[in-house]
């Protein structure tokens, strides 16, 4: 199916005079946002949802309001937060200032694609997802490449969301690569998808694939510098999109490319296998059983119980020992979770779950 | 199997001294991506370089760069010190044909990639140096890191010490040509090509089987093609995933995700359980093939470089090729002439590049919300 891609002649920043925007959160993703369109000569109000996020902006230099004041006067209002905040204050602290004529914009889907929130119908409602993270918004806008966006108007009663769309997304720096026309139900399915299959892919992969090694007895210090930490990664990235993923098997020796096309048709029968696997877990996300899944009271601690678990997986260890050694930072990205107890393990019937968790992640 | 060994020797800039390399005439034979970048880095640090290559493209290169240029065989005759960056498959018989015979008594030759030695395509005589200086960066990298300031690791390795100062000359010139800058870590030929091969073979093909199949899946069910290759692939957003891994680490990362994309990437992946042991079979197949040099001796063979040829015309015409271009095409890709060169950085480019280092500095240690 073909899609129908905006760029930078299709959008109109002269609409935005005049107009106030308020950014509702400042994570990396809003404050890139708000950065850029500032620069693109727009008046911009931020209405942070954490303390932290508060001192943030205020170094940043822009006009800080609560919640409710920074929709009350905003014409446009970027919706920046994590999608649970959102969620859970929709109702009190964002609906009651949504006054008819305000355009309300998502970055992500989400709670839109799942019906999570009353949106009143005399406001417009549009998705502008760019598809990199804050640093990359920025860092694009800065040295001109642009990024891609996914964007569509979910709600027009004004009967011109399209070209508000287009002037907000232009002056973020997102037509300039290319904006592709998808929905918020499209987006957020592809977003959960890519990460269960795609992202879980790559690291569980990587995981396996050194582990491995170590035990074939190969130097740890070289095997990690070897698959991630030489940092070359990002120079292949660059070179597999800037000439093409098939095309750039030419920078690879003859040697290599043999090795990689003809050991890649061993994996065949496994795939058939992980086609039935990711089918199931498509499906699931379509229908909805993911979310209530995830909504499930038990689920943050079925988290728990991973997080713990790969965090003191034996590949780790060694990863952290690794890094340790060639000077690189650790930082505890995992450990703020809780164990569950005994108790509450038994009283959630989680026993057979937890030993799952354990004999998966556990063994790597 | 519980247990790992961090017994791997580290080499620092303050490991290698340039001195033993003062009257010494190195010849970079190849004058690719990394023959540059190395030949720069070394006149940098003061050494005395010449350029060995056939009269093409590259050498034109090379002379615009200021160095003397010689065939092969000229430059092997002159030089002390043999840099052989050329590509693996015509290592062997370059090296048959144009060097072996015109080294000079305790030359040091220096491979950038263990494959010829570990598996006997070439076997240098008794009173040469062979060593192994193998950055773990691509070619233009080499330059870039050493120009801004970042580094790079390299593997290093002494495979036959004939002058009995090997591992001194070793330090000095991966010193020289930026390879010490974060570490040089000490491997054997056969370690650093097994490692190396089985990335590629090994690592790559696992995990594109399993990350590209969700690409078909989606276009199957009616999702606009552009938009399913920006999510998974065009968008860049790898690039970050990667700087993540390697500023946090690969499980500690996971720890950056949402807590929903947390619970969804960790309960799916333990439907996996099955197919990661046939995976790791497969690995394991693969491996041994490289290890007691089976993959090599196919690749030897004639009949395997008509095959490898069909393979890869294969793979241009169906499934992935064509709906890459197609794509492509639609977004506006341009149509890039694989050898088209990227220039190197200039000193204004690199001050405008750590502006930017430093503007983006503070998205560091924030999530995304």
């Amino acid at each position: 199916m073909q899609s129908t891609i905006f760029r930078n002649e299709d959008g109109d920043v002269s609409l935005l005079e005049d107009k106030l925007i308020s950014i509702i959160g400042f994570g990396n993703q809003a404050r890139a946002i708000a950065l850029n369109l500032r620069d693109s000569g727009l008046k911009i109000i931020i209405a942070p949802h954490t303390e932290e996020y508060l001192s943030r902006a205020q170094k940043d230099n822009f006009q800080i309001e609560e919640i409710p004041k920074a929709i009350k006067l905003a014409d446009f209002i970027f919706i920046l937060t994590d999608d649970d905040f959102i969620i859970n204050n929709f109702e009190n602290s964002i609906k009651p200032s949504l006054e008819e004529g305000k355009t309300l914009i998502f970055a992500n889907g989400y709670s839109v694609a799942y019906n999570k929130l009353q949106l009143p119908t005399t406001i417009d409602v549009l998705l502008l997802s760019p598809k990199v993270p804050g640093i990359g918004i920025r860092e694009n806008f800065l040295t001109n490449k642009g990024f891609f966006s996914f964007v569509s108007v979910y709600q027009d009663s004004s009967q011109n969301a399209l070209k508000t769309l287009l002037a907000l997304t232009k002056a973020i720096g997102g037509l300039k690569r290319g904006a592709i026309e998808v929905t918020s139900e499209q987006q957020t399915i592809m977003k959960l998808f890519s990460t269960q299959t795609f992202t879980y892919a790559l690291i569980q992969i990587m995981m396996r694939s050194i582990l491995r090694l170590v035990d074939e007895g190969y130097p740890p210090e070289a095997i990690f510098v070897e698959l991630i930490l030489s940092g070359e990664g990002g120079f292949t990235v660059d070179k597999m999109i800037e000439v093409g993923m098939i095309k750039q098997m030419n920078f690879h020796s003859q040697t290599s490319q043999y090795g990689q096309m003809s050991r890649g048709m061993k994996f065949r029968q496994v795939t058939k296998k992980v086609e039935i696997i990711q089918r199931s877990i498509l499906q699931e996300i379509k229908d909805g059983t993911f979310v209530n899944e995830w909504e499930k009271e038990d689920s943050k601690i079925k988290l728990n119980i991973m997080r713990n678990s790969i965090g003191q997986s034996r590949f780790s260890k060694v990863e952290r020992e690794v890094r340790k050694k060639l000077n690189f930072e650790h930082i505890d990205l995992l450990t703020d979770s809780k164990i569950p107890s005994e108790s509450e393990i038994a009283a959630l019937k989680l026993a057979e779950f937890q030993q799952q968790v354990k004999e998966f992640y556990g063994g790597i | 199997m519980e247990g790992f060994d961090l017994g791997a020797q580290l080499y620092y800039e303050k490991d290698g001294e340039l001195s033993i390399l003062k009257e010494k005439t190195i010849a970079v034979c190849g004058y690719g991506n990394q023959g540059r970048s190395q030949a720069l880095n070394m006149r940098d640090a003061g050494l005395t370089i010449i350029v060995g290559n056939r009269l093409d493209a590259y050498r034109a290169r090379a002379e615009n760069d200021g160095f003397q240029t010689y065939d092969i065989s000229k430059a092997s005759k002159l030089a002390d010190v043999i840099f052989i960056l050329l590509p693996d498959e015509l290592q062997e018989s370059i090296y048959k044909k144009e060097i072996e015979k015109h080294l000079k008594d305790n030359a040091t030759l220096v491979f950038a990639h263990g494959y010829n030695i570990a598996f006997g395509l070439i076997t240098p005589p008794e009173n040469i140096d062979v060593l192994l200086i193998a950055p773990r960066m691509i070619g233009i990298g080499v330059r870039e890191c050493i120009l801004n300031g970042e580094g790079y690791f390299s593997f290093i390795g002494v495979h036959q010490n004939a002058s009995g100062k090997a591992r001194k000359i070793l330090l000095a010139l991966t010193k020289a040509v930026g390879g010490l800058s974060k570490a040089g870590i000490e491997v054997t030929f056969e370690q650093e090509t097994i490692l190396d091969l089985f990335t590629e073979q090994g690592f790559g093909p696992a995990s594109s089987q399993i990350m590209m199949k969700p690409i078909d899946l989606l276009i199957e069910e009616g999702y606009p093609e552009e938009a399913v290759l920006v999510e998974f692939i065009l968008s860049g957003n790898m690039k970050y995933t990667f700087n993540q891994m390697l500023k946090y680490g690969i499980v500690e990362q996971i720890g950056l995700l949402n807590k929903q994309s947390q619970y969804g990437l960790l309960t799916r992946g333990l439907r996996y359980k099955e197919i990661i042991s046939e995976i790791l079979e497969i690995q394991k197949g693969i491996l041994n093939h490289i290890e007691s040099g089976r993959f090599s001796k196919e690749w030897e063979k004639r009949l395997t470089k008509i095959k490898f040829k069909f393979i890869k015309l294969m793979s241009s015409r169906v499934g992935f090729g064509p709906l890459e271009k197609r794509v492509r095409k639609s977004l506006g890709f341009p149509e890039v002439d694989l050898w088209t060169e990227t220039p190197y950085p200039t000193i204004k480019d690199i001050s405008v590049k750590q502006e930017l280092v430093k503007e983006l500095e503070e998205f560091k240690g924030y999530s995304e919300f």
